[in-house]
């Protein structure tokens, strides 16, 4: 890092910290406020799914039936991987279910997995393009993280109403626990155990990735002579991270839906 | 660590990854697996019924051989039963030929025999009666007599 302006450790992991930022008042490449997209995020996530839905739809292009190849066999375990778990999981009818807890595992699983990528590698490519700053791992950024949460609070909340209708949700949120005379505190207790699936989900899936990630900037600051023992053991440690992450999330995405589906009478 | 546009933006492009895979990906091989499934499926009840098949084709064989065996069996002793039968019909025929050839020859030996009497009575009564013409034509004396009647009974 002889020509990157950080020097010391705290310098080095400030600047590994800021994203790449458009600023939408001026078009500048800054923070704006609200107003500002992580291009950093947006294009490796973007990318990364392109990616996975390129592989699968060419898998699906060229399915052989009768002699599939490594790549066909491993994609149609995993579909029916996630297709069994989601029927054992998930009671209802749905065509949505299981190709999204498909797209949950596979897009956070790939956007994880770019942690184990050395931490200054692409930074440091895109560095002699003129990107100052550049964070790959986007399942650190918190605006992936509560879009994918938030996404899920909102099929919750869909799907509650579709499945119960207007009444039975009004019923169940006003009458339970606590029996109809105390509705607010039941109302308040619905309120707070909604609110708090999409906060759970999202903050574990990004607390997990930041720390990761420190930990890697951290070990990007001993010696060069020292890295490779922390950093492996942590890089060995961090494949079963990232995939126990992505698989979380997957799993309780189902849960969640399947429990706002399900009448409890 | 700020929350911004970005937000919506995965949002947006979370919806549309989602949607194309519940569009364009997961049903198609969803249903190709399945039908390779009914394809495995039905290949290995074709198995069984192949398997069965032949089964009973080994048993129908088997049967059949039986009867067959069976059949040549039965055949073959009917054909023993037929044989000594129509042996015995011959032999009863032959005997009944032979009976009545021996009756035949009898009756012809017996006419022979009466033929021959009457030849002999015949021939008997002409040499009677040529001696006793010999006897009346000379006087005849004991010796004489006696001499005819020895060459009497010679010639017969």
């Amino acid at each position: 890092m002889s020509n990157l302006p950080p020097q010391t450790g705290s310098e080095y992991i400030q600047h590994h910290l800021e994203h790449y930022q458009l600023n939408l008042h001026d078009f500048t490449f800054g923070d704006g406020g609200f107003w500002t997209l992580n291009l950093d995020t947006l294009l490796i996530s973007i990318f990364t799914g392109l990616v996975f839905l390129g592989v699968f739809y060419f898998i699906v292009r060229k399915f052989k039936s009768d002699n599939p190849g490594k790549l066909q066999v491993a994609v149609e375990m995993l579909f029916e991987a996630i297709d069994k778990m989601v029927r054992e999981i998930f009671h209802g009818k749905s065509l949505l279910m299981a190709p999204l807890a498909l797209t949950v595992f596979i897009w956070i699983f790939l956007l994880n997995a770019y942690d184990l990528l050395p931490v200054d590698l692409i930074p440091r490519i895109l560095f002699f393009f003129g990107v100052g700053h550049f964070r790959d791992l986007a399942t650190n950024d918190p605006n992936l993280t509560f879009a994918l949460s938030f996404s899920v609070f909102l099929l919750v909340i869909f799907y509650n109403f579709k499945a119960k209708g207007w009444k039975n949700v009004a019923k169940e949120a006003l009458t339970e626990p606590f029996g109809v005379w105390l509705f607010p505190i039941n109302f308040i207790f619905r309120i707070i155990e909604e609110a708090v699936k999409p906060l759970s989900l999202s903050l574990r899936l990004f607390g997990n990735m930041f720390a990761g990630e420190l930990i890697f900037f951290l070990i990007a600051t001993t010696p060069w002579w020292i890295q490779w023992t922390v950093g492996g053991v942590w890089a060995i440690f961090h494949v079963l991270v990232i995939t126990i992450q992505a698989f979380i999330f997957m799993m309780l995405t189902v849960i969640y839906l399947s429990m706002a589906q399900e009448l409890e009478h | 660590m700020n929350i911004n546009l970005t937000l919506l933006g995965e949002m947006l492009t979370f919806a549309v990854l989602v949607w194309v895979m519940m569009k364009y990906i997961w049903p198609p091989l969803m249903k190709a697996l399945e039908e390779r499934q009914q394809k495995i499926a039905a290949g290995l009840e074709a198995a069984e019924r192949g398997k069965r098949a032949l089964e009973l084709a080994k048993d129908n064989v088997a049967e059949q051989l039986r009867q067959t065996k069976a059949e040549a069996a039965a055949m073959l002793s009917q054909a023993g039963e037929q044989a000594s039968e129509l042996a015995e019909k011959v032999r009863a025929t032959a005997e009944e030929e032979r009976v009545k050839i021996l009756a035949q020859a009898k009756i012809d030996i017996e006419q022979e025999v009466n033929k021959a009497k009457d030849i002999l009575q015949q021939q008997m009564a002409g040499l009677v009666i040529m001696a006793t013409e010999k006897i009346l034509k000379q006087k005849v004396d004991d010796v004489t007599q006696k001499k005819l009647i020895d060459e009497l009974i010679s010639s017969i």
